[in-house]
């Protein structure tokens, strides 16, 4: 019965890093964006995390109860796991926050023109398409 | 990128608004354009590689050992130019959705 015990422990373990490695594959694989919160809010892995955290602590009580005294497998690997989904939850929302933009434009203000070279190498001003409504999008790029 | 297919599968709604998509990036019109033809894009992606817009912006990004970007951000400029909605994301995985911008434009047209 011991053995049971270290084998959830072991599975708590691995659920806990298949639950970070899949989000990376959500990354890897393009997903189309009608199926962007999968990678943007991660709420499967997030979900698998906590569930091999929830066999984790199973692990450590059923290792306790069938243990003299203290046992020592079950309760690493579940530091170990504890520390996968801390690390975790850290990437996504703490590594991954931006600072504040203090001098953007702000609504009602004007927004500055701008005369930059498009994708086909012809100039595009900004007020030039003015008559229209304009969505800008800054984003990062090849990195 | 994810962001730029996602307006791109709206773009008719846009269109029908009277409304213009442009994409803002520090990268070479030749890469723009390979983003453009792989995404399929309808709309045109500028080249800002001495971060002219960016810097109009206040979205210079910079960290250490790394050319500087743009913060992502995302405005919603009138006819007459004024800036009536923005998003500047504070988690560079989360960027704003296309149906949150619908309903900004429609609020725009409404006024």
């Amino acid at each position: 019965m011991r053995r049971r015990g270290n084998g959830l422990a072991w599975l708590g373990l691995g659920l806990g890093l298949l639950g970070v490695v899949t989000y990376f594959t959500w990354i890897a694989l393009r997903l189309p964006p009608r199926v962007q919160f999968l990678r943007d809010t991660a709420l499967l892995n997030l979900a698998l995390v906590g569930v091999a955290l929830g066999v984790s602590v199973e692990a450590i009580r059923h290792a306790r109860s069938r243990a003299q005294g203290w046992p020592v497998l079950a309760p690493i690997l579940g530091v170990l796991n504890l520390a996968v989904a801390v690390l975790f939850i850290l990437m996504l929302y703490r590594f991954a926050a931006l600072p504040a933009p203090p001098n953007a434009p702000q609504v009602g203000q004007a927004a500055p023109d701008f005369t930059l070279v498009d994708d086909t190498g012809s100039p595009l001003q900004l007020a030039a398409l003015h008559g229209k409504n304009v969505l800008l999008v800054f984003y990062r790029g090849h990195w | 990128m994810f962001e730029l297919q996602g307006l791109q599968l709206r773009q008719s709604e846009f269109d029908r608004r009277n409304t213009q998509i442009v994409g803002v990036v520090v990268d070479t019109p030749e890469q723009n354009a390979e983003v453009v033809r792989d995404l399929g894009l309808g709309y045109r992606i500028v080249s800002d590689p001495n971060l002219t817009a960016i810097d109009a912006y206040g979205l210079r990004y910079e960290q250490a050992g790394q050319p500087p970007i743009a913060h992502p951000a995302s405005f919603l400029i009138d006819a007459n130019g004024t800036v009536r909605w923005r998003d500047l994301t504070d988690n560079y995985r989360l960027r704003p959705q296309p149906e949150t911008i619908l309903t900004a434009v429609d609020d725009l047209r409404a006024q």
